[in-house]
This record gives C-alpha cells, structure tokens and sequence, in this order.
C-alpha cells in the first residue's frame, strides 16, 4: 500500500468510519444467515465509500479471500466485433465495469456472463482451502453464491438493464448482485424494486476533517494550528469526495515538508487549475478574442480526456463562486442547465461548451 | 501527327498497301508514284520516301488523306446540292436537327474526328492493332515492336515494353481500361478505333443487366462463340460505364475469365513448341481440346470509367492496360466547335467559343449540348444564322444556366462565406451560396462548418469583438449538432432528409459575420484549415491518453488498488492520476531538511508507488549526457498541461527534479536490494524442483543502464516495456563508468557472462530484471561492497523467480546452471 487513501482504507466493517447507520445495516446483513442476503444496490456520490463499504461487506460474508483477486480478459462476440472485457475475480466474487465497453454491447455481456456464472453453482470452499476451513466454523454456514459486482450501474444501456431483470431472479440461488452506481436516475424500476436500496452518503466535512486529522497523526504530519483550519480547507475543497481528501492532503503534506500550516494553499489538480484561470478570464474580459482563448482551453482539457460535462459544471461552480449579483449567478445557473443538456444530446462538444461560455459573457454584459 | 494512321495498315509488298477501313473492310491501294503527286494537298509531306521505308507499317498517309479529303468534298457537294435544290427541304432537316442531340450527331465516325489524346488514340489502337496475329490471322508488321519511327518518343518504347508476346501473341494484359473525366470522348475513342482496327464493337453499359447468370452468357457469348455470319468482322467488348455498376457482377465475371484465360494458356504454352511459327501456332491451337480453346481469351476487352479507383475496380486493376485519357487542349477543342458551327450555320466567334470551352471544362458533350441548345433558342427567336455571341456575354454575370455544376472546395466556401460583394445584392449572394452548398456532400458541408467556426473569429465583422453574436451562432450549431446526430443514428438512416437543413449552418455563418472588408482583402485574411483543432485530431489525442491511461490499469499489480480504480477511468484520470504526479515529482524532498524524516518518505511513500507498478521510473540520457527521472508510462501527459509541445514533457520539472534524484535513486538501490535479499531467503526456503522457466531466449527484456556520475551509486535498471512478449534475448549494455575489471567478477561462472555477453563486470551493479506482468525474473548477482549497504558478498547465486499472472503459484530455485542449459 502506498497512497494514504489505499493504505488507510477500511477492509473490515469494523473500520468503517464515517455513516455509522449504513454499517449498521451491512453488520446486520453479513451477520444474519449469508443464504439470506438479498441483491444490494448501493448509490452515493463519488468517494463516498461505496466500493470500500462493498469489499467490507464481502470480507465479513466469506473470508478475506476476497482480496486475493485476479483480472482476467474475458472475450464476448457481438455480431463479428470483438470486445474484451477486464474481469476482476476473487474465489468468491467477480466485478465487471459494463460500462468499458461503450454503446449498448453491455447487454451481450450481462447475459452471458451472469448466466454462465448463474448456472454453475457454487462449491464449498471450506473444504478446498485449508485456511479457511477455521472462518468458516465460525460463521454458520459459508454461502453457497457467487457475488456480482457491477461497476459504475448507472451507465448500464436499458437493453442490459432489461436484460438482468430475469437474470436476477431466475438464478437468484447461485448469484447476487452488487450494483454500485452514482445516482439512481437512470436504473429502471424493475431493477430497483428487486433489491436493497442503500444510499450512502458523503461524509460531512467535520467527518472528513476528523479522518484526516487521524491519519495526520498516523503518518506524523504536524499541524501547526490545532483548530484544524487547514483540513477543513481541504474537506471543503473535497466537498465529501473523502478519496479527492485524503489524496489531497498527502500530496500537500508531502509538499510541504509535512507540516500543514494555515496558510499551505489547497493542491488542486491542473485542469482545475486550468479551469479557474478561465473562469477569471470570462468574468474579465468578456470578448470575442478572450472566447477564442478559451476555446484553446477547451481544447486542451477535452484532449486531456476531461470530459465536457465535469468541465461545464466546475466551470460554473468557479464563475458562480467569483459572482456576485444574484441575477447574474441566476442567469448562469440558467445557461449552465441549457447548455448541460445539449451536451448530453449532442456530440460536438466543443460547439456547446464555446456557445456557453459566450451565452454567459452576454448574461454579465447586460 | 501522320504516325497514327500507320498501326492499322500494312505493308504487302513494294507497290501494294493493304488498310483497313473504318468500317473494318480491308482495302488495298496502290502505291503511289514518288514523282506522280497528282493532288496537290499532297504536298504537305514530300518526303515520301518516308513512307517508303516502312518505318510505319507501311501506308501512305498522303493516299488516305486524298480519299477523305474527296470524300468531303463529295459529301459537301451532296449538301450544297439539297440545300440549294430544295430550299424547303432545310427547313425540314433542322427539325430534324431538333430530334437528335448534337453531342450524338457530331460523334466523331473517323479517326480524324477524334479531338485531343493522340498519344492515348495510338497506344489503344496499336493495342487492338496487337490482337490482329490471332484474330486475323495476320503478320504483325516486323517493325510493330521495335518502334523506329523517326520521333520515337518515351511513352512508345514503354508501349513495347508492355505490349509482350505472349504464346498467342497476344498484348500482355488482355484488358484495356481507359478512364478520364466525363465527356472527352472516351467511348468514342473506344468505337471508333475498334472499328478501325477491324473489330465489331460490342458495348456492355450500365443500361444493361450486369449481374447473375445473364452476363455470364453475354459475355461467353461475346468473346468465345464466333459469328455465324462469315462476313462479320470479330467482336471488341466495351465495358462502357463500369464503375457505375454497383454490384460488381461484371468485374467478377471478368475476372474469372481472366482467371481461366491464364491457366489455358499456360497449359497451351507447353504443348506448344515455343520457337514455332504462328502458322504452327495456329496449327497446334486448332488441335487442341475444344475445352481449352474455349477458355482463351481471344477477342480483346476494352473498359471505361471515370474513376480509376473506384472500389469494384480496385481487383481488376492489375490485369489491365491503363491508359488515361486527359482533357483535350483548348485548341484542338476550339478547332473542333468551329467546324459544328460552321456546319450547323451558327455564328459564333472564336471568343465565345473559348468561354464556352472554359464553361464547360473542356467536357466537349457538354459544348456540343450546350451549343445546341443556345443555337436553339435563339432559332426560335426566328433568326436565320444564329448568334451566340450575344447569348453568353448576357451570361456572364450570372452564368450559373450552363456553369457545369462542380463542387467548390471546402475551404473557397469558407473564404466565400465570410465575403460580402457590396456591389451584389445581398439576397443574390444568399442564393449563390446555398446553390454552392448544396453541391456539397455531407462531410464537406461538416468540413465547411468546422472550418467556418475556426475563422470567424480571424474575419472582421460588424459588431466586432462583441459576443452576442458568437452566443445566437451557439444556438445553430445545437440545431447541426442534433441534425448530425440524427443522420448518423444508428437505427436506420431513414432521416437523411433532414440533411438538407444543414445547408443553413453555413448561411447563418454567412449572416452573421460575412462583411465587405473581407471581400475586399480577403488575401490579407490569415484563414486556418489546419487540422489544429479539427475534432479527428481531437479524437486521436484523447485515444492517445486513453490508451496510456489503459496501459497504467493493466500494470496495476496489486489487485486491491484495481478494484478501488477500475469503477470508473474518469476517476482514474480526474483524481488520483494528478496527485500520483504531484507526489511523483519530487521536487518537494529537497525541502525536508531532516535526513531521517527524508529517508522515511522516501520509503514509505515514493518508493511505494514506484513498486505498485503505477508508474515505473525510467532515465533518459540527453545528448548531453545528462541524465533525468522520468515517469513511464507518462503520467504528465495526461494531467498536466502545457507541456505537449515540448517531446521530453517536462525537462525544465526534471532538471529541478534532477538535484534529489540521485538521492531517490540510492534510495530506490537500497529498498531493491534489501528486497531480493528477502526473496533469496524465501527461495532457499522454498525447495521446490525443477524450473518452469527454460529458455532464456524467451525473455525480451529491453534494458537502459545509467551510470552515476556520483559513483555512489552504481546501478543498473532495467525495464521491461509492458507490451514486450516473452520472446527475444537478453541484452545487456555494460555501464561505460566501470573500467576496472574486477577480479572478483571474474570469478563468476562463465555461463553467466556469456549470457549477458557483457566485456566488463560491474562490481557494484546489481540487475534487476522485471518483467512487467507476465512474470517476473529477478536476477541477484553480485551486490556486494555497496557502501551504504555493506552487504557481505554472497555467493553467485542466481534466484529465478517466475511469476505467472498475479498468484505467486509457480515461485522455483534456479541457479544460472539449470537456467541456461
């Protein structure tokens, strides 16, 4: 383990820090009969913990064999192409990231890898491995499926959510489904009434703060003001992505001769960086030589793979912040929605994301 | 210019010539007296010696000019007699005028009607001239190869060239394909040379049924079965239009008889003695199996198109004579217009005639349709002689009525958009831009509205440096942008027809910022068609990283770090990537003043993350010998920014980071070695067999051997390049620092050495030898006396560790012995 964030992440429930209620009901599911747990769906924003809280999970059901993983490339054929898919697999799990894929091939994906490990059923584990053999006398009895994780659910095409609504039930005896995803909003109901919904949600910043602290006083990093004003900073920065936190306070730390004062300025990453310098600029001279500048802008952060959208929303999270007229902010926020739902009907991204940003210089021009 | 005439005639004797008309009879003609020039257009060449010779096959040119000339003459004769005889019949023959087309009615029927190409007319008739052995059984001329025509230019030597014998003395390549742009005569050339050389044309067009079983039988038909009537002269097929055929059921059958025609005669070629005669050529053909002769090509095949490489083409190609036909000279054209009008009573001067030529392209169909139909409007106009003149001077300005419909390239359109002709009226210019647009293809018309949305801000414009106009241009490229998307949706192409809605995004353009001043220095305007901004370069950077991006995920060894990051590469790219980068420059270890505390980071937290495989630290040398810590794979390009114009990314950042990374490095030495001392142990604990691992060769492993310049550390790091296969040898640089060969080193076993094929011994180097994911070859050799570390000397042991995959399920004691055996 090397980075804060891998070194200090829970691998037991035990460890769990922030959200006590959530662990509290995964306790409860892993400690009632295994055989009994149901399909999980578990939604949450981005860094909250939903994919530490799923190994948790899975640590505490079967053993912690559930870290010994593997990444296989599995192959499927779709209509003469050819796609490969990473299959991440434990002895007791396998995960998959539909969403790699692209289009709507996840469909073909869903149904031949979930059949093709719903129709094997599960053999005791006990009596294969030696070293297990003990955790297993001590829960009551090992389950007897298989767990599926499935990445990033919420990009999952309708055809692959139609797709496992069978699946799900059909060979419920040999599988479970552990769906993670950022927001509900585009799984179908048929899906969502078939499983536990569990929201997990961001740490608050006095969370936050108090994980940093802990692992500030772990690693010995000295915080020279005990009000913690420069964790709060960087929690508020985060804005409960603990993973974007705890990333943040290493590499500051690391910068900074590891003593954090209140001064040490927030580490963001270069297109944030790149981003503020724009939205200053647009808020300043409101041009048509400055909107053929940012355009370069643009440029750059979509060839640096930062997609339209994140661009767009911290490229109005950063005017917003610098404006003061609520009017204005209004009519950005506006503006903002407009143009955010162009891009995601759209393909010319860069046409949207210059329209936006001239439509906002118009809104303070007047 | 006389050479032409010669390839279809022959010499028989001294005073007799034999040629062959147009009409494929043979005739023969006496020669002429040298002195006897009873004509006195003869004179044009009085060297008739010349021809005497027989450097040109043999005929008289002076002879077949009299005959056409008289035929003229006769035929005006005939003219002048109706028209004057009959003056009501005149009247009649323009109606019937009327009923054909000019461009058919001027067809030219002679060889000397044909306009422009005379190089190519040759080349195809000395081609057809070449089936004559076989076809007609006659003797080429003894002189048809080696060309002595007194202006021999290159094209004819390479015509020899091709034209090899073959068994049947047949042209090399049985296929003759002529392509040029439209109407410049190519079908015509086709006809009429065929026809001169003797053949029956035989036209296959895009009219006809070209695919399935039909065409076979056409085609066997064509080309095997012989005329029943005696008199026939033998058939040339013309594939007119071929390119047009989509379904390429003519091509392929072309092929296949190709094909068949090759193998025949192949198996011909053996049987026949190959010094024969063409007598006994002919001989022993007729005795073949009626099987074999019925798959030899006999008759020649002549294709036209327009596009050369047009897909169905692309198979056929090889087997063809290729011949271009090129537009024919203004000139040539202009002589050609003359003689139409002068014939069809129109009165147009030289001038109009040229402009005409120009309009049309130097397309000759369309001057004859469009002549015609000028001559006809104003015939009705009640004029007796027709003046043109007037006609297209009234069309200069706006020409568009016979301005031949040609796509404008991309980027003219984008400089025309931006233009606005104060002396045109604005609506005018609106509708001569939508005209131009529609002309377009769909990609051009995305070409155009990328290209217009990169320069409108170079352009000047009303209103400029404000931004509303840019923010009301947003709203129509959301309106493209949708149109796009629902051309290219996949479930059908059914809404094609909203294609032509994007004709207005160029308009828009042109409402918005088309101004005078770029009309008037356009010049001056610096317009960008580069492909800077261009979305497919856009596209091939984000695969770049993408690709990078990939690589790191596969490297990942340690699963628990995969299963965090794999969720979503956006998080990859938007979160950890930056601060991995931050935390990789190093820069900042300067800045912590206390050694332990440095030594402790170090450890724990760099070292760490050069081990987990994210990224792999690398050295490059400069020319300067100068050395930098590099990051592979290059994390840098993907977050920072700035930096892409510069190929090492950031040598400014490595310089800085230059000062602490000798320090890393030992650093780094100290953490590799206490960790094969580790494994070691764990070897000798592990007393399994025999070694999976027997063939060194398999090993690539692509080494880069630095040496300090410091000689503190002396090391040797080697990579292995993630993609390298497990093939391929070791090879090894020895580190130029060592110059001392160690006695100590040379106490190792020989094998050793000539595995790595080094000259010298590093006495302090220790390799390491990773190989990626595949598995992992550790190779612990000589790491003693290293200051800082004081090890003891251990003995010259080699431990193999062979991972497969991410389980340590295979982990075998090896010694260099059972290695390299």
């Amino acid at each position: 383990m090397s980075l804060w964030v891998d070194k200090y992440r829970p691998s037991t429930l035990a460890e769990l820090s922030h959200n006590e209620h959530v662990t509290n009901i995964l306790k409860s599911l892993s400690e009632n009969n295994p055989n009994d747990l149901p399909h999980l769906l578990l939604y949450g924003p981005n860094g909250s913990g939903k994919k530490t809280r799923t190994m948790c999970l899975l640590n505490s059901i079967f053993d912690s064999s559930v870290y010994r993983l593997k990444i296989d490339v599995r192959q499927f054929q779709v209509n003469s192409r050819k796609l490969e898919l990473n299959v991440v697999s434990s002895p007791h799990h396998v995960e998959i990231t539909p969403s790699d894929l692209g289009g709507s091939y996840d469909r073909v994906v869903i149904q031949e890898l979930l059949k093709e490990i719903g129709q094997t059923e599960q053999v005791e584990f006990g009596s294969n491995i030696s070293n297990t053999a003990n955790n297993n006398s001590n829960s009551n009895k090992s389950p007897r499926f298989k767990v599926v994780i499935i990445n990033d659910a919420n990009s999952l095409s309708l055809d692959a959510q139609a797709a496992l609504r069978r699946t799900m039930e059909k060979y419920s005896k040999n599988i479970r489904l552990f769906m993670l995803c950022d927001s509900l909003s585009s799984i179908i109901s048929p899906i969502k009434s078939r499983v536990l919904l569990l929201r997990i949600p961001a740490p608050t910043n006095q969370e936050i703060v108090s994980i940093l602290d802990s692992i500030c006083f772990k690693q010995q990093v000295n915080i020279e003001n005990k009000d913690n004003s420069c964790l709060l900073k960087i929690a508020s920065f985060a804005n409960g992505n603990l993973r974007l936190a705890l990333l943040t306070l290493e590499s500051m730390a690391m910068a900074n001769n590891l003593t954090l004062k209140d001064t040490t300025s927030v580490i963001r990453p270069d297109w944030q960086v790149v981003l503020m310098k724009m939205s200053n600029k647009i808020i300043k001279e409101r041009n048509v030589k400055c909107l053929i500048e940012c355009r370069s802008m643009l440029y750059e952060l979509l060839a640096h793979c930062i997609p339209a959208d994140v661009i767009l929303h911290d490229l109005t999270m950063f005017i917003i912040s610098a404006l003061a007229n609520p009017t204005i902010i209004i009519g950005v926020v506006k503006n903002a929605s407009i143009f955010d739902e162009r891009l995601a009907l759209g393909s010319k991204v860069i046409y949207h994301l210059e329209g936006f940003i001239a439509n906002v210089m118009c809104e303070m021009e007047k | 210019m006389s050479d032409p005439l010669s390839h279809y005639c022959q010499q028989q004797n001294e005073n007799t010539i034999t040629y062959t008309s147009s009409t494929g009879k043979f005739i023969t003609i006496k020669k002429k007296e040298q002195q006897g020039i009873s004509n006195p257009d003869n004179n044009i060449i009085s060297n008739s010696s010349f021809w005497k010779n027989g450097s040109n096959y043999g005929i008289d040119i002076n002879t077949l000019m009299d005959n056409i000339n008289k035929k003229k003459e006769e035929k005006q004769k005939q003219h002048d007699h109706n028209r004057s005889t009959t003056n009501k019949n005149s009247t009649d023959k323009n109606n019937t005028n009327k009923g054909t087309l000019w461009a058919e009615k001027w067809r030219p029927s002679l060889f000397l009607d044909l306009v422009g190409n005379e190089k190519n007319n040759r080349k195809i008739l000395k081609w057809l001239r070449h089936w004559a052995p076989l076809v007609f059984q006659e003797d080429l001329p003894k002189n048809f190869f080696t060309n002595s025509i007194v202006n021999t230019s290159n094209k004819d030597v390479d015509i020899k060239e091709d034209l090899e014998k073959d068994i049947l003395q047949r042209p090399a390549k049985k296929i003759l394909l002529i392509y040029g742009s439209p109407g410049i005569g190519k079908t015509t050339v086709a006809h009429v040379l065929s026809k001169q050389a003797g053949f029956t044309p035989r036209e296959i067009n895009a009219s006809d049924e070209r695919a399935g079983t039909k065409l076979k039988d056409k085609l066997t038909n064509t080309l095997f079965n012989a005329s029943v009537d005696k008199n026939d002269s033998p058939v040339c097929l013309i594939c007119d239009e071929i390119d047009g055929s989509i379904e390429n059921g003519i091509i392929k059958n072309l092929i296949d008889i190709l094909n068949k025609d090759i193998v025949a005669t192949k198996e011909l070629g053996h049987s026949v003695v190959v010094s024969a005669t063409d007598n006994v050529a002919k001989n022993k053909l007729k005795s073949k199996t009626k099987a074999l002769r019925s798959k030899i090509l006999t008759r020649p095949i002549i294709i036209i198109c327009n596009n050369l490489y047009s897909k169905p083409l692309e198979k056929l190609r090889s087997y063809c004579e290729i011949i271009h036909f090129h537009k024919p000279n203004e000139k040539e054209l202009l002589t050609r217009l003359e003689l139409i009008c002068k014939t069809e009573k129109i009165n147009a001067s030289k001038k109009t005639l040229m402009k005409l030529i120009e309009i049309c392209q130097s397309d000759i169909r369309n001057c004859i349709n469009n002549l015609q139909f000028l001559s006809n409007n104003n015939s009705t106009q009640g004029a007796g002689l027709i003046t043109l003149d007037v006609d297209i001077n009234n069309n200069e300005d706006n020409n568009q009525n016979i301005e031949k419909d040609v796509p404008l390239p991309w980027y003219q359109l984008v400089q025309l958009i931006f233009q606005k002709n104060p002396k045109i009226d604005g609506s005018i210019i609106f509708l001569t831009l939508l005209n131009k647009l529609e002309l377009q293809s769909f990609s051009t018309i995305d070409r155009i509205i990328s290209g217009c949305f990169n320069n409108y801000s170079i352009v000047k414009y009303s209103d400029i440096g404000s931004v509303n106009k840019p923010s009301a241009l947003s709203n129509w490229l959301y309106f493209y942008d949708l149109l796009q998307g629902k051309i290219y949706s996949t479930n059908g192409g059914t809404e094609f027809e909203v294609l032509r809605y994007a004709y207005v995004i160029p308009l828009v353009f042109h409402e918005l910022f088309a101004d005078v001043t770029n009309f008037r220095n356009n010049h001056a305007i610096d317009f960008q068609f580069g492909n800077k901004f261009s979305s497919l370069e856009l596209r091939n950077k984000i695969s770049n990283l993408r690709n990078i991006v990939d690589l790191i995920k596969k490297n990942l060894t340690p699963c628990d770090l995969y299963i965090y990051y794999n969720s979503n590469s956006q998080i990859f790219i938007n979160e950890l990537l930056p601060y991995v980068n931050i935390l990789l420059n190093t820069d900042y270890l300067k800045t912590i003043t206390d050694s332990n505390l440095r030594n402790k980071v170090v450890s724990e937290n760099i070292i760490p993350l050069i081990h987990i495989n994210i990224p792999v630290l690398k050295f490059i040398v400069n020319g300067k010998n100068e050395q930098f810590l590099d990051v592979s794979p290059p994390i840098y390009k993907i977050v920072e920014f700035g930096t892409e114009e510069n190929n090492y990314g950031n040598v400014n950042m490595m310089l800085k980071r230059n000062i602490c990374y000798k320090y890393l490095l030992s650093k780094l030495e100290e953490y590799k070695i206490n960790n094969k001392r580790k494994r070691s142990y764990e070897n000798e604990k592990n007393t399994s067999g025999s070694v999976t691992n027997t063939n060194n060769s398999n090993k690539k492993v692509k080494k880069s051997n630095i040496v300090n310049n410091d000689n503190i550390v002396n090391h040797n790091i080697s990579s292995t390049s993630p993609s390298s296969t497990n093939t391929g040898s070791f090879t090894s640089i020895a580190p130029t620092l060592d110059n001392n060969t160690d006695k100590r080193g040379k106490s190792k076993p020989t094998n050793a050495f000539e595995f790595f094929k080094m000259k010298t011994v590093v006495p302090l180097s220790d390799k390491d030898v990773r190989n990626g994911a595949d598995g992992i070859v550790t190779i612990a050799n000589d790491m003693n006396k290293n200051k800082k570390e004081g090890l003891k000397v251990e003995e010259d042991r080699v431990w193999v560790k062979y991972k497969e995959g991410f389980s340590n399920a295979v982990r075998k004691k090896v010694t260099w012995k059972t290695l390299f055996e």
